[in-house]
């Protein structure tokens, strides 16, 4: 089994590469369940809080959620990779995670995202591009923005796009299709340098 | 908008979140120590059925009022004093608040806690927690009594319960059983349990490794009887205030000598203000009983010799704009006590390398009038920070040159001219900054145009319409405070500035007086170093 490993170099740029599971009957030993899900974690955690973060969360809340989600998947590990795509199964229980989620603040504390004595970055460009292209999402549907995220962040294909949310393939594309128009329509992507928008 | 522009924005916008690796092997432990306690769910509702259908049998012969009373019946038998008030059981202590009492362990502290959370058994008061910091959640059980006013108590207000009578009280009791995959300790599962009281306008909710626990501290809830009174919360008042409000409740108050041997908190103050009550605040006592008020006009706790004999130095640090000062106290290599102080009543205290980080409410005047003394554990050793309250006058590190440009700008703002645009503005054009990001440009023939300055905010901080630098820098009516090079926000870190900016001089212009941090603003002239050209005035706002 081979999944794609995303790593966000300093300088921004991604890179991208293989991490390949051990292959082998579906019922194998508990060290090689832990292996398998040790991989996966590495391979494709961080990728997990980014799509959660563009579907707007804020990173902290991501990151726990992601933790239950892939918690979740631990726990019927053997199914996960059952499944036809892992990602696809992964995002579906991440989703059903983040349903839930949002009925658990129930503790006073508020998670921030940045701690106060953190160093100022300056990052302008960066920052401003991330912060317009978050706030556009955010004015999406929520079921849009998910299923922007899945196929565009994600990369999973229509049809895993479509399993992950438990919809009809046509739906998937014709909510593609009508996301991108919004986003092409957004003031907030308006303001960006034209530069920043590879032609 | 095709897919590749699609993908590449996401790309962009997914490079900016600063994510961890994850560590499987940790979700792993944590998921393992959660699954016993999973299957044995089934095993404990089945003998939870086999308990009820005994009950109900052995009950069945009585009335079904009677049967109704027992099921609302508190699980902690409070025992009556002779004078007829109460006692509470063995063991315990009575905490109140709006007249409602609860009995704890008398070994819970109270309002042990950080930013809202409980880091021993303790009861914790208040449930306005603001500029909070994410804390891992420890294995301890807490009382939390709050107003329904209070934000911690708007999730228990809405969520729906089972209404009931409690010792002849109204509630709605929720119960929740909650997991947090954040946990660092061995029990992750954590019982809730809260009761709503709207006649009372209060919430009180509990939160333990322990169900029993959850259920007998609110099951203990009673009226507090006419013969007793609750401490109340005087923390920074002055003394005479609290001396008469005690008496109004029928109580006698002392001094306390100071506040050295005070031990009950990370963060620790003196001040001539009250700062800790003896019993502590929401404590039940017969009325006639002495309360002991601590306070300390001038001594400072034995810390503040220990820093001096260790050489460290007390630095400034944080925005040099608000009346809010910053500390921090270097502890050692690489180790260091950060205090920040809030415009939200808080203050926070995080140290470095150790996880420690407290909000301890304080009053405004505290925060606007006084010295602060503030003292933080690291390592088993108490540090001792002092905040004063920032001088008004102009900031002696500012260049002259640079003091009557400001002026020369300001005077221009006031009065948009050509002839006073010629002072400051000696270059051809000055290009205009939202925070971190150019907007725009005014062009010399269009300097005296107040209009040409204004920028729109478009969700800017969350606000919308147009303002501009001339407008904010006018509103100061010329009491301002200058700064040069970077500089935080109100309460935050250091605002980033746009990337064509950065090799040039920042003089940062910023209300001398601002009554809370939503009324701050800074408008920063970018000057370049060797022909002292404005070439960009930026603007940037506190979020409401």
């Amino acid at each position: 089994m081979q999944l794609l490993s995303d790593h966000v170099r300093r300088d921004g740029t991604f890179q991208r590469s293989f991490v390949v599971l051990p292959a082998g009957p579906r019922k194998r030993g508990r060290v090689d369940k832990d292996a398998d899900f040790t991989a996966y974690v590495a391979a494709r955690g961080e990728a997990l809080v980014r799509s959660t973060v563009l579907m707007g969360w804020s990173l902290p809340e991501a990151e726990d959620q992601v933790q239950t989600a892939l918690m979740r998947c631990y726990g019927a590990w053997e199914k996960v990779t059952a499944a036809d795509d892992i990602d696809a199964y992964v995002y579906r229980v991440l989703l059903n995670s983040l349903a839930t989620g949002r009925r658990r603040k129930w503790w006073g504390e508020r998670a921030t995202e940045y701690l106060p004595e953190r160093p100022g970055r300056d990052e302008a460009d960066v920052v401003a591009v991330a912060t317009a292209v978050r706030s556009a999402l955010k004015r999406l549907p929520h079921q849009s923005r998910a299923v922007l995220v899945l196929r565009y962040f994600a990369d999973l294909s229509e049809q895993h796009t479509a399993e992950a949310l438990g919809l009809p393939v046509g739906t998937v594309k014709s909510r593609l299709s009508r996301a991108r128009a919004e986003l092409a329509a957004d003031p907030h992507l308006a303001d960006l340098p034209r530069n920043r928008i590879r032609p | 908008m095709n897919e590749s522009q699609v993908r590449e924005l996401l790309r962009l916008a997914a490079s900016d979140v600063a994510t961890t690796p994850l560590d499987g092997e940790t979700l792993i432990a944590s998921s393992t120590r959660l699954a016993p306690r999973r299957r044995a769910v089934p095993v404990l509702l089945a003998a939870a059925v086999v308990v009820a259908l005994g009950a109900a049998a052995l009950t069945l012969g009585k009335v079904s009022s009677d049967v109704h009373r027992q099921s609302a019946r508190p699980t902690t038998t409070v025992r009556t004093s002779p004078d007829s008030g109460l006692l509470p059981p063995p063991g315990t202590r009575f905490v109140a608040i709006s007249g409602l009492a609860f009995a704890v362990p008398s070994k819970w502290a109270t309002n042990a806690g950080r930013c809202g959370t409980a880091m021993t058994d303790t009861v914790m008061f208040g449930g306005d927690v603001r500029d909070c910091l994410q804390l891992p959640m420890p294995d301890v059980s807490a009382l939390h009594l709050t107003r329904m006013s209070d934000s911690a108590a708007q999730e228990w207000v809405r969520r729906p319960g089972v209404r009931q009578r409690l010792n002849g009280i109204s509630v709605k009791r929720v119960a929740t059983r909650l997991n947090h995959a954040l946990c660092t300790t061995g029990r992750c599962d954590l019982f809730t349990g809260a009761l709503v009281v709207p006649e009372r306008r209060v919430v009180m909710w509990v939160s333990s490794p322990r169900q029993t626990t959850v259920d007998e501290v609110l099951g203990s809830m009673q009226p507090v009887p006419a013969q007793y009174a609750t401490v109340p919360n005087l923390t920074g008042q002055p003394a005479a205030k609290a001396t008469d409000a005690l008496r109004s409740l029928g109580l006698r108050a002392v001094s306390l000598p100071s506040c050295a041997g005070w031990a009950d908190s990370v963060v620790r103050m003196c001040s001539d203000r009250v700062m800790r009550t003896d019993p502590s605040q929401g404590s039940v006592v017969h009325l006639g009983s002495t309360v002991g008020l601590g306070s300390s006009p001038s001594r400072f706790s034995p810390t503040t010799q220990l820093l001096s004999q260790r050489r460290l130095k007390l630095t400034v640090s944080g925005s040099s704009s608000c009346p809010y000062r910053a500390g921090s106290v270097d502890t050692g290599p690489g180790n260091r006590i950060v205090v920040h102080m809030s415009p939200a009543g808080h203050v926070v205290c995080t140290a470095d390398l150790v996880p420690t980080s407290t909000v301890v409410p304080l009053p405004e005047s505290v925060h606007m009038r006084s010295k602060v003394s503030l003292t933080a554990m690291v390592s088993g050793t108490a540090y001792t920070a002092v905040l004063r309250p920032r001088d008004t006058g102009p900031d002696p590190g500012v260049p002259g040159r640079y003091r009557r440009l400001v002026h020369a700008f300001y005077e221009f703002a006031r009065a948009p001219s050509s002839a006073a645009a010629e002072v400051p503005l000696t270059g051809s054009s000055v290009q205009l900054a939202r925070g971190p990001v150019i907007v725009g440009a005014v062009m010399r023939r269009d300097y005296a145009d107040p209009k040409a300055w204004e920028v729109s905010l478009r969700w800017f901080r969350g606000l919308t319409g147009k303002t501009s630098a001339l407008q904010l820098l006018a509103s100061s009516r010329g009491r301002y405070h200058i700064s040069v090079g970077p500089h935080a926000t109100c309460v935050g870190p250091v605002a980033p500035v746009a990337r064509n900016l950065r090799g040039l001089r920042r003089i940062a212009v910023q209300p001398a007086h601002v009554g809370s941090c939503i009324d701050w603003w800074s408008v920063d002239l970018f000057i370049d170093p060797r022909s002292h050209h404005v070439l960009a005035v930026s603007l940037d706002l506190w979020e409401p």
